[in-house]
């Protein structure tokens, strides 16, 4: 009558190696998971770091251009102030810039007559022909632009009476 | 279920075989995996190994991208902040011929862009391919509108390539151009920069190690599209700025006005400097002709700062040293009565003479620019006092201006003295000055006997704009304040009643000295008779003066040719403009013109002739006391009534001096002796 008492303890045996099995999965599974978490984050801040550098160059760029574009701006505006830029901008604007002209006057007359004689030379550099010169000058440049023709008259007939003065 | 088991067929294996068969598949696979990672590791091996460099290097070019560039030069500015010089970026466009596949093609495309000659392009590019050339410059130094057209041209949108332009085998590398936005204003002051952004004249030169901007080595790394994702930048500290003391407002009144001068006296060429006495700052230097450094072709000829460059004989404004020297040591008040005898002296068996005879005051005798008198005034104050005035003025050695090649002057230490040299030296001859020693000399007097050293670079500022030097000139108390006031006002007295009369000034009392001098000729070692340098120099107010102008002219050809005609007028022009723009008070009553004056316009007298007696023609001025002396001739020689032309060995040791003194031969005049 002694039968088989096997099944209690097989059942035993049994069942903690299925709980161990699960164990060694899900730690393998969790570990697998940092495993690739890990990589993903290493890839993701690689490709974060290469989009951070590719912005930064970018912006390296704009700098340096932003600052030469400066430099030129700079540039501009200082030949823009030189008297030559200021003197055809006058033109441009319609008022009339005789202040070549009023100063070259007394130079051509005095190289055309300075060779002669030492008195006349010296009555030339003396003569009063550009404190004329300026009072000219404002007169035609403070013109408004619809006057200007009309008051440059005055200025010329002035130079040219100026002229007819000298010995 | 018993049936289904029965119909299975049995296994004839025994496990065991079973699982032998197994093992020996099991091996072979893993001898399978041993191999291919033994392959693999053996290959390894060889890349990594043996093909280290050359797989290192192709890698890393392929990824790396080194880049040289030089930080933009320094600049340089105007007392008030204007740019006088400033670096911009440009481009320079390159071709890599490798890339290139169809040349003519290409070529015909680039030139369509870049306004080039076809033809010429295309050969250029075919024989640097041929040659396996990486680099030829197509287009140097374009500005960022070409730069911006020629990419819009030559774009190709199917191109992969991660720079400008988009077309195979174009590259654009960065570059930096000069810009003078003043071109000719103060260039010889500012000089210019050559293609490798070196100095080569003027602050550029002497300043360039502080303007010239490091190489930037910076390693830039490329992902596949050839965009920079990491970029290593070696740091390099930015070049400094300069701002001088020149105003450029000041800097173009003084240009015009000399320009003027020149073209009015027919002159070969010009120097006008405007100090400020009180601090030695030179506020303008002007050289006429001038020349335009962004067009280098005309004008380097004119690159040459002859205001500090060139040495020439002042003549009569060396008086002021004389004169100063005697007053220093209370030889003389400028009240009391000196007498020039019949206009002539003998010093040394040298016979000086002039027009200027009789009595008259020691400031009359300045007035009028008495040789007689400066020279009997130099004899009193004695070689030793003379000498050491002459070097305390500064003379005979560099003034020490921020400026690249100044000359020191001649002046020859007493021991080589002739018998007649201090006589010569006293009326400005045997002395070998520069029109800014001379300016400076001058600004001593003006400063109440202190002498500033002259000084063109205000201060010198980092790329940020901060302050990181201010130049604080050495000052010396050369002559006593009673001595330089009473010296001002026998300056004054010149331009009042003497030679100086043109520089009188509407509204403001002025002072001055005028001086003629004839030039040397290297070629004859004699002087040329028809060839002067003509010199003023004067500073107004006369009692607190503000701005002090110097004026040489060179070989001026119309008129009287003398410092008082010739460029007095040019200091007037220059002078009464600052002072107005500097709304400085008025000490005269306006529009009173000129002081009138009883005396004729004479030229001043420059020679030494004996025969020179009077006032010289008007038409000829000096012609007469241009001549130069007839040979000395021995007792023992006239005794045998032989004339013998002799030349001292002093003299051809000074003449040498002189010729090898720089282009200063060419502006030199000394009196011939024998």
């Amino acid at each position: 009558m002694k039968t088989n008492p096997k099944p209690t303890p097989t059942i035993s045996r049994q069942a903690p190696r299925r709980r161990s099995h699960w164990q060694y999965y899900a730690a393998a599974v969790i570990c697998c998971s940092i495993l690739v978490a890990g990589f993903f984050f290493a890839a993701r801040q690689h490709f974060s770091s290469m989009e951070y550098g590719l912005q930064n160059s970018r912006l390296r760029r704009q700098l340096d251009e932003l600052q030469a574009e400066k430099r030129r701006l700079l540039l501009n505006r200082e030949v823009t102030l030189t008297p030559a830029e200021l003197r055809k901008a006058v033109r441009r604007v319609g008022f009339v810039d005789d202040t070549d002209e009023i100063k070259n006057a007394p130079a051509k007359l005095e190289v055309a007559s300075a060779p002669k004689t030492i008195v006349k030379t010296a009555s030339v550099i003396r003569s009063d022909v550009v404190p004329v010169a300026k009072k000219v000058i404002p007169t035609v440049i403070n013109a408004p632009v619809n006057k200007t023709a009309s008051a440059n008259k005055p200025a010329k007939r002035q130079i040219a009476s100026v002229k007819r003065e000298r010995p | 279920m018993k049936q289904a088991t029965s119909l299975r067929p049995k296994s004839k294996r025994k496990p065991e075989d079973l699982r032998r068969v197994l093992f020996t598949r099991f091996m072979m696979i893993v001898a399978a995996f041993l191999l291919w990672i033994g392959g693999i590791s053996v290959r390894l091996v060889h890349l990594q190994v043996s093909q280290h460099a050359y797989l290192k290097d192709k890698a890393l070019s392929q990824r790396l991208n080194i880049k040289k560039t030089k930080l933009m030069r320094g600049t340089i500015y105007d007392r008030n902040g204007s740019y006088l010089a400033i670096s911009v970026p440009v481009h320079t466009l390159y071709a890599d011929p490798a890339e290139i596949d169809d040349v003519s093609t290409a070529a015909r495309l680039i030139a369509k862009a870049a306004g080039l000659n076809t033809l010429q392009l295309a050969s250029q590019l075919a024989q640097a391919k041929a040659d396996g050339k990486r680099y030829v410059a197509l287009s140097r130094r374009m500005d960022e509108d070409s730069f911006k057209r020629v990419n819009k041209a030559l774009f190709e949108p199917d191109l992969k390539k991660s720079d400008e332009p988009k077309f195979a085998g174009l590259h654009w590398e960065e570059d930096q151009k000069r810009s003078y936005p003043y071109r000719s204003l103060a260039s010889q002051t500012i000089g210019f920069a050559n293609g490798d952004d070196v100095g080569q004249a003027g602050i550029e030169q002497s300043r360039n190690d502080m303007l010239e901007g490091d190489l930037v080595k910076s390693i830039q790394e490329r992902d596949r599209l050839g965009r920079v994702y990491d970029e290593t930048v070696t740091e390099r500290q930015p070049p400094d700025d300069i701002v001088l003391t020149i105003d450029k407002s000041i800097q173009l009144i003084t240009e015009q006005a000399l320009a003027e001068g020149v073209a009015n006296a027919q002159a070969r060429a010009g120097m006008a400097i405007v100090l400020d006495p009180a601090t030695g700052e030179i506020l303008a230097i002007a050289n006429a002709p001038s020349f335009d450094p962004e067009n280098m072709k005309d004008g380097i000829a004119n690159a040459a700062n002859n205001a500090i460059q060139s040495v020439y004989s002042p003549g009569s404004v060396f008086k002021l040293v004389t004169y100063s020297s005697a007053l220093e040591k209370n030889l003389f008040k400028p009240t009391d009565m000196i007498d020039a005898g019949d206009g002539s002296i003998e010093v040394a068996g040298h016979k000086f003479s002039d027009h200027h005879a009789g009595v008259m005051s020691y400031a009359e005798a300045l007035a009028h620019s008495s040789n007689v008198c400066a020279i009997k005034t130099g004899m009193r104050v004695g070689k030793a006092d003379f000498y050491a005035m002459v070097k305390k003025m500064g003379f005979g050695s560099r003034t020490g201006v921020e400026l690249p090649a100044e000359t020191a002057g001649i002046v020859r230490n007493p021991d080589k003295w002739n018998g007649d040299s201090l006589a010569s030296m006293s009326i400005g001859y045997e002395i070998g000055v520069t029109p800014l020693q001379l300016a400076a000399a001058f600004a001593t007097i003006a400063n109440n006997g202190i002498r500033n050293q002259p000084h063109i670079i205000k201060e010198i500022r980092d790329a940020n704009g901060n302050t990181i030097s201010i130049t604080e000139p050495n000052q010396t108390q050369v002559v006593s304040p009673e001595t330089a006031r009473d010296m001002r006002t026998m300056l004054r007295q010149v331009v009042l009643t003497g030679t100086g009369r043109r520089a009188q000034l509407d509204g403001y009392t002025s002072a001055g000295k005028t001086g003629t001098a004839w030039k040397f000729d290297p070629k004859t070692k004699r002087v040329e008779r028809s060839k002067y340098m003509s010199t003023f120099i004067g500073f107004a107010p006369a009692n607190d003066p503000k701005y002090l102008v110097a004026v040489v002219m060179d070989e001026p050809k119309t008129g009287a040719r003398d410092g008082g005609m010739v460029s007095a007028p040019v200091f007037k022009a220059i002078e009464q403009q600052l002072l107005e723009n500097a709304n400085v008070p008025h000490d005269l009553a306006t529009g009173s013109g000129p002081v009138a004056n009883t005396e004729p316009d004479v030229p001043e007298v420059i020679g030494d002739e004996p025969e020179m007696k009077g006032p010289p023609d008007e038409d000829k001025p000096s012609r007469k006391a241009a001549e130069p002396r007839q040979p000395r001739t021995s007792d023992s020689d006239e005794k045998k009534g032989v004339t013998k032309q002799t030349t001292s060995k002093k003299t051809v040791a000074f003449n040498k001096e002189i010729k090898t003194a720089r282009p200063a031969a060419a502006m030199w005049k000394t009196k011939p002796k024998t």
